[in-house]
């Protein structure tokens, strides 16, 4: 068989064989992390400081992308909107799009490239520096020390930070709106309530769940998957980030088919 | 430091749950910290209401819907509505659901059923309430652009419908069916006028017989009567051998005058039932020719038979033309 047919074939090869090979580890991974949720001596003195790592830190970042997105959607709305439809329904739109979507996907991105990279860096540089094989040798699980807390606080912080994130935008909609459409704060308001649904924030509080979830497993799972020296730290923490990025908009995605 | 970020992660948490809670409810429309009536409506349909949607009162917003739910057993749909402040609704309220405008928001109005008597409210007990002294309105939905748009449609397809039936009505194969029908009719009314005209002369001959008939009946009476008169003299005469003869006389007149009257009645009835038998013998031929049956029939329907014989007897004159110029190329007269 000629050279030229056969590589295609092993790369396609290569290529399964690597993604089950990967599905194989994140489902170790995720056995492994389950499992070490009952160690919670382990894990819960490291909870608190990677909440604040994960999500407090994360707030300034999160409420600069979320000021500009609110008064970005205030103007475009207006613009979009102006000679059509009363200008009320520019509170709608900012509303709906913040609460639904803008807030937490953006939110979901910029915490994908912050603290995506941060797990699968520090995670990445024990693997490679073997620290986590010291962590095996002294008996800790390394999974309860590094894994458990990192995701418990993802799943626990990224709500939150989205909420926070949601409401600025919101806000920053509507000074925008007061400040430089000419719009009064009854008509924003009126706008802002018309079309809100209180499953409008269970909806959105899912979805954050969900990214916190995946931006913090993905980051570990690269991490402690990483091999080499500081070379393999960077591409793990690339591929973490990128990975990341992309499932949050698979499960925004998702999300929305199946929950709206 | 420990507690330090305690305290920091403890109060962003918080701070988000805050922001959560609070702006949903501020989002749903809830006042805080002020009292609120609790109304209850009941009607059939809600249209596109949905929770949080303003309520109305001569026009202001006074509260928000606060809850939807289909009654049990599906009959009505229970709206509950939240006014802020303390309100005491008039006796006759109802609640109008209604768009608020042409963007899909909808609303709850508060109007009283005197305003607009002729809508089609859901009936409850006069001062219905719940336990808790909640009052429960009737209600009637307006219905939106989108149904009145449906009603329309069809409304439209009707009329569309209705303009092909009159085009196909008056468009120009009725017309041509129309006035060769007139033209049919017009032959018709010529034909049934000429067989009048025919069986009208035939009529007044018949009745100039009788009134000559009638006319000869009552010569005869008068004859009688001067016969009967002078009997009636010679009996008072006493003259009665000339009274025989002239009885005599008299009875052969009398039975002259008999046979006259016997002819005469022979001659009525004789000309009565030929008039029978000329009218049915009318009608047959009338029945015929409209049934276009025999040759006349044909004739008079058959235009192209007509045409035919018309030429068949443009033929025989030139036959008969030709016959004479050339009667020897028809007779050859030849002795041995």
């Amino acid at each position: 068989m000629p050279t030229s047919v056969l590589t295609p074939v092993e790369y396609i090869g290569r290529w399964s064989i690597n993604s089950v090979r990967s599905l194989g580890k994140a489902g170790y991974l995720t056995t492994g992390a389950l499992r070490a949720l009952r160690n919670v001596e382990i894990w819960g003195p490291r909870l608190v400081s990677q909440m604040v790592s994960v999500g407090v830190a994360s707030v300034p970042i999160a409420l600069f992308i979320a000021v500009f997105t609110g008064i970005v959607l205030a103007l475009q709305a207006s613009y979009t909107l102006t000679g059509a439809v009363p200008m009320y329904l520019v509170g709608a739109m900012v509303g709906k799009s913040m609460i639904l979507e803008l807030g937490p996907v953006l939110t979901g991105l910029a915490l994908a490239g912050r603290v995506g990279a941060s797990t699968a860096a520090e995670v990445g540089t024990m693997r490679v520096t073997e620290q986590i094989d010291a962590l095996e040798t002294l008996a800790y699980d390394p999974l309860a020390y590094l894994v458990v807390p990192r995701v418990l606080a993802g799943v626990f912080m990224f709500p939150v930070v989205i909420v926070l994130a949601s409401a600025i935008g919101i806000l920053t909609g509507w000074s925008a709106s007061l400040t430089l459409l000419d719009m009064s704060s009854a008509e924003f308001v009126r706008g802002l309530r018309l079309f809100f649904q209180p499953w409008d924030v269970g909806f959105a509080v899912i979805k954050s769940l969900s990214f916190g979830l995946i931006v913090t497993s993905v980051g570990s799972f690269y991490g402690f998957h990483a091999k080499g020296g500081a070379g393999g730290v960077g591409v793990a923490t690339t591929r973490a980030v990128v990975v990341s990025s992309m499932l949050i908009l698979v499960l925004d995605a998702f999300w929305a088919v199946v929950l709206l | 430091m420990k507690r330090r970020e305690e305290l920091l992660a403890g109060s962003v948490v918080l701070l988000g749950i805050v922001v959560a809670v609070f702006g949903t409810l501020w989002l749903q429309g809830r006042r805080f910290g002020s009292t609120e009536t609790e109304v209850h409506v009941l009607m059939r349909d809600v249209g596109q209401l949905s929770v949080g949607n303003a309520v109305t009162f001569r026009g202001v917003p006074i509260g928000r819907v606060g809850d939807i739910a289909v009654e049990e057993g599906g009959t009505a749909v229970r709206i509950q509505l939240l006014l802020d402040g303390e309100w005491i609704l008039e006796d006759d309220a109802v609640a109008v659901i209604a768009p608020e405008s042409m963007f899909g928001d909808w609303q709850a109005e508060i109007v009283t059923r005197s305003r607009f008597p002729r809508y089609d409210y859901y009936e409850i007990p006069a001062e219905a309430r719940l336990p808790g002294g909640v009052r429960i309105l009737s209600g009637y939905m307006l219905p939106d652009l989108s149904r009145l748009t449906a009603v329309a449609d069809e409304v439209a397809q009707n009329v569309a419908s209705l303009t092909d039936r009159f085009d196909r009505a008056f468009g120009q194969e009725t017309t041509d069916q129309i006035t060769q029908a007139i033209d049919n009719m017009e032959e018709f009314t010529a034909t049934l006028r000429r067989l009048a005209d025919q069986q009208s002369d035939q009529f007044l001959g018949i009745a100039e017989d009788v009134q000559n008939a009638t006319s000869e009946i009552a010569s005869v009476l008068e004859t009688a009567r001067g016969s009967l008169e002078r009997i009636d003299a010679l009996l008072a005469s006493g003259d009665l051998d000339s009274i025989l003869v002239n009885t005599r006389v008299i009875t052969a007149e009398l039975s002259g005058v008999s046979g006259d009257i016997s002819a005469a009645s022979r001659s009525l009835s004789g000309t009565l039932t030929l008039a029978d038998s000329t009218f049915l013998a009318l009608n047959r031929i009338t029945a015929r020719l409209e049934s276009g049956d025999g040759s006349l029939g044909r004739l008079i329907t058959d235009t192209l038979l007509a045409s035919r014989a018309e030429r068949l007897v443009e033929e025989l004159n030139l036959l008969m033309a030709d016959l004479r110029a050339n009667p020897r190329k028809y007779v050859r007269l030849s002795i041995f």
